[in-house]
This record gives structure tokens, sequence and C-alpha cells, in this order.
């Protein structure tokens, strides 16, 4: 068996081999792994070892270099057998041609919650063909309940890039504060180098700024039908971006879902939602749902920096009081609590119904959430 | 440092050590330390992610640095943190000599100031390369991996008022991580990828009556297809290796032989950690004791 180190290069490897792995890469790349030059020459190390003497770990070692995920794992194996071991009767699968290739996108569908979302195609078409900073800009204000199955798809990307920015800027705007706990000796160093290096001027080492945790709750009952698939959809995309949130979604019942949102693709998670018990589009009892969050899930989900936000626009089928009951207890968990109101978006609402005027003064922000910029400016209330 | 000419020189090794890894965990191992790319193990809790890595150390006979990530983990307690009250000093000292301001600054920027953090240590490191374990990499920020990079693919630090620092000895990187996110792909890239799943019954098997030597082949056989069959339910915390583990020594000393529902009950707390989890037991739990009682 013959020995390999880094210090080998791959041309000294046999040409006919070095031929095979390599269009082994080609295979792979083209069904969309990310394979580089690097990753192609260990290979190429890993087959001149082990392709003769040892055929599984030959598979499992070219599988530690391609693969970059546990899904990549489970798609690589039958790319592999086909390339390098064909079972009797099957045809070999050959490398790609080099001409430019038709690019494809998985788009989940065949699901209850996902359908009705278009074509993929549909959406791949129009998303390439209209772009732009007015697009965009007209994204951020558009209405949820008018989000048309192609500018869904848009709109889940500008969410995920936006609350992206938001989650990095968030500990710059955080800090700032001036606890003197402990000096910073860099940044008094830094300071004071004007002064010879005398410390006359000390610098304070700040508390180390947090993201706050962000507990949610979003109502999918009958009268938010409109907006909760989008929400349900943007909350995957915050899940997803902040580690420290919790969400769940309520109607008569409340269900937590962060795990079932933390997962690998938009279309899992919504699948996993779907077999789950959610009573969509039902009636809604918000006092009895923030009940059972406080009572099952509080001592989990709740922390002296939490926030929490509920998606809701307060129609309550449940008693009043047990409503303020449940806001209370939750104030008294949570650090802040924020009900956002996707009908604060139509012009001349007023919370007059029977639960929103009960909520309102036990509220710290109430605000509206009918389409991506309102709800981007929850970075302002988690700040201050 | 030992080495391994082969694969079943290196399972030989780890089965000597009491780990009995599956084959397919093996050779990535074994291209660790032949290609020199770090290694990134993903798999749930309790699947001996960490242990492989301390299983290596020992078996190589080189030393072990574990960094263990959370959030907010930055370059000062990770890389190197100047040692700032003594550079004061040295500057306070020199005052009254007639050094330049030359020769101060690079004394008071010279090693002796430089306080070694674990992934500097790592690359450093005089005798022989070493085990470098970052453990649960997902916990760190985001921001955290980037200072990774460097390191991972040319193993080498850059400090800047010393320079680049290149190891001489490059040491053995392995990553775990539990997948509470999603990794870079430019880290993932630089390192060889293993999902480790749960053992296969027969090798959890193996690993029981290795770990737990007392225990009868036949209580072996219901614990593990008991455990194997709780994994293939919609569990919170589908119980790992180690909750196996747990639950046969406590068998044992209850001085148990057999399962019933009784005992189930008695001892479920030691395989299922949520309350949402004790449910669906419940729900399952006839077919559940049928399966492993064949």
């Amino acid at each position: 068996m013959s020995q390999f180190s880094r210090s080998q290069s791959a041309s000294d490897f046999h040409e006919p081999l070095r031929a095979k792995v390599v269009g082994f890469s080609h295979v792979l790349r083209h069904h969309g792994f990310q394979v580089g030059l690097r990753e192609t020459e260990d290979a190429v190390r890993v087959a001149a070892h082990f392709l003769c003497a040892d055929f599984a770990a030959f598979r499992d070692g070219l599988r530690s270099l391609y693969c970059l995920s546990q899904e990549e794992c489970g798609t690589f194996d039958p790319l592999f057998e086909g390339y390098w071991a064909p079972p009797d009767g099957a045809s070999r699968i050959t490398p790609p041609s080099t001409a430019p290739r038709k690019e494809r996108r998985e788009f989940p569908g065949g699901l209850d919650l996902t359908t009705g979302f278009g074509d993929a195609a549909d959406v791949e078409q129009s998303t390439r063909t209209t772009s732009g900073a007015s697009t965009l800009e007209v994204l951020r204000t558009m209405d949820f309940s008018q989000v048309t199955p192609v500018d869904q798809v848009r709109l889940e990307r500008l969410a995920a890039r936006l609350w992206r920015r938001m989650y990095v800027n968030l500990p710059r705007r955080l800090r700032g504060a001036n606890w003197k706990n402990r000096l910073h000796f860099r940044r008094t160093m830094r300071r004071n180098l004007s002064q010879g290096g005398d410390p006359l001027y000390l610098v304070f080492a700040g508390r180390k700024p947090r993201r706050p945790r962000l507990v949610v709750m979003l109502d999918v009952s009958g009268s938010m039908e409109l907006y909760s698939f989008t929400f349900l959809r943007l909350l995957y995309v915050l899940q997803r971006r902040f580690r420290r949130v919790h969400s769940f979604v309520f109607s008569t019942a409340l269900e937590d879902v962060s795990g079932v949102l933390a997962a690998r693709s938009l279309g899992g998670a919504l699948a996993a939602l779907s077999r789950k018990r959610i009573g969509w589009n039902g009636g809604t009892r918000i006092g009895d749902c923030l009940h059972a969050l406080v009572r099952e899930h509080g001592g989990r989900v709740f922390r002296q920096d939490s926030v929490f936000i509920i998606l809701s626009d307060g129609l309550d089928t449940g008693e009043p009081e047990r409503l303020a009951d449940g806001l209370k207890a939750i104030g008294k968990l949570a650090r802040k609590v924020i009900w956002l109101n996707p009908l604060l978006g139509i012009a001349g609402y007023e919370p007059i119904a029977r639960g929103m005027s009960t909520a309102l003064p036990l509220v710290d922000v109430f605000a509206p959430a009918h389409n991506l910029e309102s709800l981007l400016d929850i970075e302002r209330y988690l700040v201050k | 440092m030992k080495r391994f000419s082969d694969l079943e020189a290196l399972d030989a090794g780890f089965r000597r050590l009491g780990y009995m890894a599956e084959r397919s965990l093996l050779t990535p191992l074994f291209l660790l330390t032949r290609l020199g790319r770090p290694l990134l193990l993903e798999g749930h809790a309790g699947v001996g992610k960490t242990e492989t890595a301390k299983v290596l150390a020992q078996l190589l006979g080189v030393e072990l640095i574990r960094l263990q990530c959370h959030e907010g983990l930055d370059v000062n307690s990770t890389i190197y943190e100047w040692n700032y009250q003594k550079q004061l000093l040295a500057i306070k000292l020199h005052e009254k000599s007639d050094a330049s301001p030359e020769s101060i600054e690079r004394h008071i920027f010279g090693p002796e100031f430089l306080l070694e953090r674990p992934l500097l240590r790592a690359v450093t490191h005089k005798d022989g390369p070493v085990v470098l374990l970052i453990d649960e990499v997902d916990r760190a920020d985001e921001e955290f991996e980037a200072f990774l990079l460097e390191l991972l693919s040319d193993f080498q630090i850059t400090i800047p008022e010393v320079g680049t620092i290149t190891a001489t000895h490059p040491p053995f990187v392995v990553l775990t991580s539990n997948r509470t996110r999603e990794l870079s792909d430019a880290l993932k890239r630089r390192c060889l990828y293993h999902w480790i799943d749960y053992p296969s019954a027969e090798r959890e098997r193996e690993i029981l009556r290795h770990k737990v030597p007392q225990i009868t082949e036949d209580l072996a056989r219901q614990v593990v297809e008991l455990v194997q069959s709780l994994r293939g339910l919609q569990l919170e915390k589908p119980p790992g290796v180690a909750e196996t583990l747990d639950w046969a020594i406590a068998l044992l000393a209850l001085g148990l032989t057999g399962l019933d529902e009784e005992v189930l009950q008695a001892t479920k707390g030691c395989l299922l950690k949520s309350t949402e989890d004790f449910r669906v037991l419940q729900s399952q739990l006839g077919s559940l004791l049928a399966a492993a009682g064949d």
C-alpha cells in the first residue's frame, strides 16, 4: 500500500486515476456540491491510497472530503455508487459536459402550507428579470396581505438579509454603556499613547452587549389568515438567524414551534408544522394561550433580558380579564412586551376591539406589522 | 508520537482504549492524521464526538488542547492577549534608563509579554503536534468562525505587533458541533466532514458490554432494542449512547434482570429528559416493550 502525505503533489499520481477523480468532482459540482481544487487534489491522494485496497474506506474518505452537511452525505452515496461501482444493469454516471448548465433550485413543494405560492420555475424566472433598488423598496413597504407568490420568495430573501444586518447591528447599538467595573487595558494604553504611556485617562470595560432573547407568539387564527402564513415563513427566517428565539403559534391552543422552525429547509419546517395538530384558522383564545405559555414554558424560555413579541390582530373570543391577567403575568417575566398588530397598517383602524382595548395599557409597545418595514422597526424597540 | 500504518491499526487502537468506532468514522480520522486537514464532527448530543478527540490524543500519545466554545468568545480569550499590567510596568521601569523608544517597544511586544490562549498554544507547541479540540463550535458567535479560518487552512496565526506565527508541528484539529445553527461554508470547506449517527444495534450492544461488563446478554439486547426504537419516535431529546449506559447501570444497581412496564416507569428519567417526551413514551409504552421483548 502506498503511503501518502501532503508533500506529494497530485501530479505524481497515475494519470487515468487522476482523470477519474477529476471527473467525479465534476459530477458532484454538477449536483450542487461545493468542490474546489483542494478537495480534488486530496481526493486523488485518497484514491491512490484506498481505491484498490479498501473500497468502503475509499467511499468514507471521499465522503468526508466532499460533503459539508448530513444532507449532502445522503446525496453523496448514490452518486458515488453510480460513478465508481454502478450496480449490474445500471448505466454509469458520466461527468457532465462543460457547457453552461441551467441552474435549478429545489423549491419545497407538495405541502399543504406551501401550496398556493406558485410554481417554482415561475418564481425563479421572474426573480431574475425584475430586481433593483426600487423593487426592494416596494417590497419593504408592501402590505403582507397583498404579497403575491412570486414576491413571497423575494420577500423572504430580503427579510433574511435585513434580519442578518439587524443581528450584527444590535450589539453595536447596545454598546456605549459606561459601567465602571473593570479597566480595559488595551484601550487605556492606546488612549494614553499621546501622554507618553502615562495612564492619565482610564478606559473602562463596559459590560458585554448581549443580544436580547426573543419570545415570539404568532396568532394563526381565522382572522389572521391573510397574514399568518407570511409571518410563519418570516418567523422561520428569524428563527434561523437569531439563536435566542423561541417561537410559538396559537389560536385556541398554544404550540411550541421553535424546534420545527429550526429545520434545515423551509419546506421541511412547513411539512413538520402541517403534521402538528394546530388549529389553523380556528377561533382565538389569547388569554388562555398566554397563561399556557407562562405555565408550561415560562421558566424555560424567559430570562431577565427577554423581549416578548405577540403578533395578533387582538380579535379575541375569550374573556378580556383572562387576557389582561395573562399579559400581566408575561410582563413580570419579560423585560418588554411588544404587541404587533397587522391591522394597525390599515388607515383609520382604531384598537377598540374588546381584546385589544384591554391589552393596550398592559403592553410597552404597540406597533403595526403589515409590511417588512414595520417588522424591522422592532430593532428600535429591542435597543431602547 | 505514534503513527498508524492503516485503518486496522487505528481500529485496534481505538478498541483498546474502549472506543468502539464505526468504520466510517475511522477513515476520516485516518485522513486527518495523513492529509493534515481539520475534521468537523457533527451529530446529536451523546454520540461520542468529544470522546473521539480525547481518544485520538491518547492514542497518538500527544497532548490534548481543548477550547470549549461559548457565546461571546473573542480573540483575547482564544488566541492571545498582551499582558498589559506587565507592559505598563516595563514602560515605567525603562523611563529612567536611556533605552531608545524603539527598543522599548520591541521589548514590551516580545514573547514574554504575550499571554498564550489555547489556539496559539496549539500552534506554538514545541515538542511535536497536539490534538486541538474546538468543542461545540456552533455555540460560538459567527464572528469567531472568521478567526478560525486562518488557523484551519494554514495553521498559522497573525498577531499584528509580532507577525505571523506558523505552526512548527501542525496540530490535529477536531471540531465538534451539535448543529444548533448552521456553520459557515468557508469554515466547513476547510475541514473534513463526518456526521456521527447513533450506533447500530449491534455496535451499541458491543459498547454496552464493554462499558458495563456485568450486564447479561439478554438484558443488553432488551435495553438496546428499546433505546433504538425510542430514537425512531418523534422525541425532543432522543437518548444518546450516554443515556443507554446510564440506564443499563441504573437497571443493574436496582438488581433488575428484565424489562417491564413498572421498571420502565421507574427508570425513564435515565433515558428521557422532558415531560413532553415522557408523554410520548407513555402513549407508546406497549408497543415499545413488545418490540424489546421479542
